[in-house]
């Protein structure tokens, strides 16, 4: 527990909160110093929501250790507001510090977390109660997205060069890709369940390896189907990008067709590519919940248990990590295609 | 030395290039100019096989190209385009080596080659770590010049390199590019849709007109004998002008007839007209009316705005002399000494 937060700190720092609501409101002019107050509200902002949580919380267990204590709408909704203000002031700084705000941020919820003082809210409980099985699933669900993406990549970034390098695919491929995103992501596990189980039961290879009509088989391979329109639409819109008069300059100056892909085509779509990669990631993360239903877990065994048992708390177990390991992915990712863009002016 | 040998050029139905043959010497400025759609880009085009002929032979130095593979060919052949095509995840530096570094030269020399051409183009070492979204349009061609400059080839091939560019920009490139082809003595191949241009900095220009070449001549003969009616049209109906910019006063100047300021008094009496008043040094001071003025009290005037100096062209002569009013206008050095006059009869008679 922390004990620094006594009331009076409390109310100090409530008051400071509304101090620098008003100088928003005051200094309507956009400025850096505006962007920096914003974000040190967050971060109070942040630190009460917590403190004031887990503090209750303990509160309230220590009349009665049978109550479960869930946090509502409007921690939620105040996390979220805080969080748009937070990209919001922090899109105007250079990129070192943008992170940096943004990973301060982050920071606060952790450092509740980690102390322990956020354990008697419901989501916590479940999560004590389901160490271990939290942790497999975790990895089970950054595993399988990962790898799809991944494995995407591989098939997608041969498939738009071809759509770029061979006009005459690029219907063929963007058709077929444009149909397989518009099943639901349901149905094509559904679908993928009959043909493997036919494949896994007359071949031994594929049995042995441990695919299935159902299990981390199917899952991936229709995450990899979704995650490749992304991947396939960047590449191809990136090499589309690359000025004709750059490549005619290239080819005039003796390049061969390799060295003006590897040194002009490439370097110059690799911020496109990256953004595709991102946005497949991102959509994969969230996709991957859905996994669980194939028996490939993940974290949708919890959103889904919760459903079945209608308990927020096991939904918000397996919700939270999926959609934090998404904005993760997303900060990544664009930081990636950020840094590459400024450092190579592309 | 490059020879079009009886080439044409299709592209599916439309001949873009009809059976030219025609021949481009060492050292030539060469122009190519035409309205656009005449072929001549294409033309350009082939000399390093970025389009390849559907029939007929190109031979540079005495072998036909397209024995050569393309990409050994361009690199032994600059190449600068209107878009620049500055690759631009590259500093300028690295902008300018590229062809170095395909022609596997190694880093000692390409370092010098990078320097001895960005001073080359007129910038200094200071761009070198730049960026191309970091430069003016100016500063981009002059890279873009230097780049193409940087294996040293014996010839430049430039397609309209400097039409996007302001004109003052353009003016200044076009002085330094004609000045290092002096001085380098390349052959250089150049496109361009603007006459002024091709007379300003051509040793030969070619007009062609639906993919065949007109008239191939220097721009002094050209502008004096027009072979037909299109080419005339082309050069413009003040092709006269346009002539005058390629002829230069000292060519036409005489000598000119003067009186020192101390040297008399009074009134004239040799000269039925103009003198020029000048000091001991013959610097000039203005002009007197032998007729009617006393020579002390002669009208000054400033040599810097009034005289010409011999490497101005006719074209600016002429249009001194109608801003000032008169007929004769003196000839001066740098520094003002009078060397002749030139008379508007004369430049009317003689060209």
């Amino acid at each position: 527990m922390i004990n620094i937060l006594g009331a009076k700190q409390f109310l100090a720092l409530e008051f400071f909160l509304i101090l620098l609501a008003l100088l928003n409101i005051i200094r309507l002019r956009e400025s850096y110093a505006r962007d920096i107050a914003n974000i040190v509200s967050i971060a109070f902002l942040t630190i009460l929501l917590f403190y004031n949580a887990g503090s209750y919380s303990g509160f309230v267990i220590s009349k009665n250790s049978l109550v479960r204590v869930s946090l509502s709408g409007s921690f939620w909704l105040s996390f979220l507001f805080a969080y748009l203000i937070l990209i919001e002031s922090a899109k105007n700084f250079k990129y070192a510090h943008k992170y940096i705000a943004i990973g301060f941020i982050f920071s606060i919820p952790v450092f509740f977390l980690l102390s322990g003082d956020m354990n008697y809210i419901s989501v916590m409980r479940e999560f004590y109660a389901r160490k271990v099985q939290f942790y497999s699933e975790l990895y089970i669900h950054i595993l399988l997205s990962f790898a799809a993406v991944f494995a995407a990549f591989l098939f997608s970034f041969p498939l738009g060069v071809l759509a770029y390098k061979k006009r005459r695919f690029y219907s063929k491929i963007f058709g077929v890709l444009n149909v397989v995103q518009t099943i639901p992501s349901i149905a094509a596990f559904g679908a993928l369940i009959v043909p493997l189980s036919y494949i896994s039961k007359h071949i031994k290879f594929f049995s042995n390896l441990g695919v299935g009509g159902i299990g981390w088989a199917p899952a991936i391979i229709a995450l990899i189907f979704y995650a490749m329109l992304p991947i396939v639409r960047n590449v191809y819109e990136g090499f589309n990008g690359v000025p004709a008069y750059i490549k005619e300059a290239s080819r005039g100056m003796g390049m061969s067709k390799s060295d003006i892909f590897l040194k002009v085509e490439l370097p110059i779509s690799l911020k496109f590519i990256l953004i595709g990669v991102k946005i497949a990631l991102v959509q994969t993360i969230g996709n991957t919940a859905l996994a669980a239903l194939i028996g490939a877990g993940g974290m949708g065994v919890f959103i889904f248990q919760g459903l079945g048992e209608t308990s927020n708390a096991l939904i918000m177990l397996g919700v939270l990590p999926t959609v934090f390991l998404s904005m993760f992915a997303d900060l990544f990712m664009q930081a990636a295609a950020s840094i590459y863009s400024k450092r190579f002016s592309v | 030395m490059i020879r079009f040998e009886n080439v044409t050029k299709r592209f599916d139905k439309t001949v873009a290039v009809d059976n030219i043959d025609f021949e481009i010497e060492s050292g030539d400025f060469f122009v190519i100019i035409g309205p656009s759609g005449s072929g001549k880009t294409t033309i350009l085009k082939m000399i390093n096989k970025m389009v390849i002929p559907s029939k007929g032979k190109i031979i540079m130095g005495g072998r036909d190209i397209s024995t050569i593979r393309g990409e050994i060919l361009r690199r032994k052949i600059g190449y600068v385009i209107q878009n620049i095509g500055l690759l631009p995840h590259m500093s300028v530096e690295e902008n300018i080596s590229i062809v170095p570094k395909l022609l596997k030269m190694d880093k000692k020399s390409i370092k010098k080659r990078v320097l001895d051409t960005i001073y080359l183009v007129g910038l200094d070492e200071g761009y070198l770590r730049k960026k191309p979204n970091e430069l003016s349009g100016g500063e981009a061609q002059r890279v873009g010049i230097a780049r193409a400059l940087a294996a040293d080839p014996s010839i430049m091939l430039m397609d309209e390199p400097f039409g996007a560019l302001d004109p003052i920009t353009r003016l200044h490139l076009q002085n330094e590019i004609r000045k290092i082809q002096e001085t380098l003595k390349k052959t250089i191949v150049f496109v361009t849709h603007d006459i002024d241009e091709a007379i300003k900095i051509a040793t030969k220009i070619a007009i062609v007109e639906n993919g065949r070449i007109v008239q191939i001549d220097s721009p002094k003969r050209l502008l004096s004998n027009p072979k037909d009616e299109f080419v005339a049209k082309f050069l413009g109906s003040d092709r006269a002008l346009k002539k005058l910019s390629k002829l230069y006063v000292g060519d036409f100047q005489k000598p000119a007839e003067f009186t020192k300021k101390n040297g008399a008094k009074g009134y004239s009496k040799e000269i039925d007209g103009y003198l020029w008043v000048v000091d001991d040094n013959f610097k000039l001071l203005g002009w007197v009316d032998g007729f009617s003025d006393r020579i002390e009290f002669f009208t000054e005037v400033d040599y810097k705005k009034f005289a010409l100096f011999d490497k101005d062209t006719l074209k600016d002569a002429i249009s001194k002399m109608i801003w000032e009013s008169v007929r004769m206008l003196p000839v001066c050095d740098k520094n003002g000494k009078l060397i002749g006059e030139i008379d508007l009869y004369d430049i009317i008679k003689k060209t």
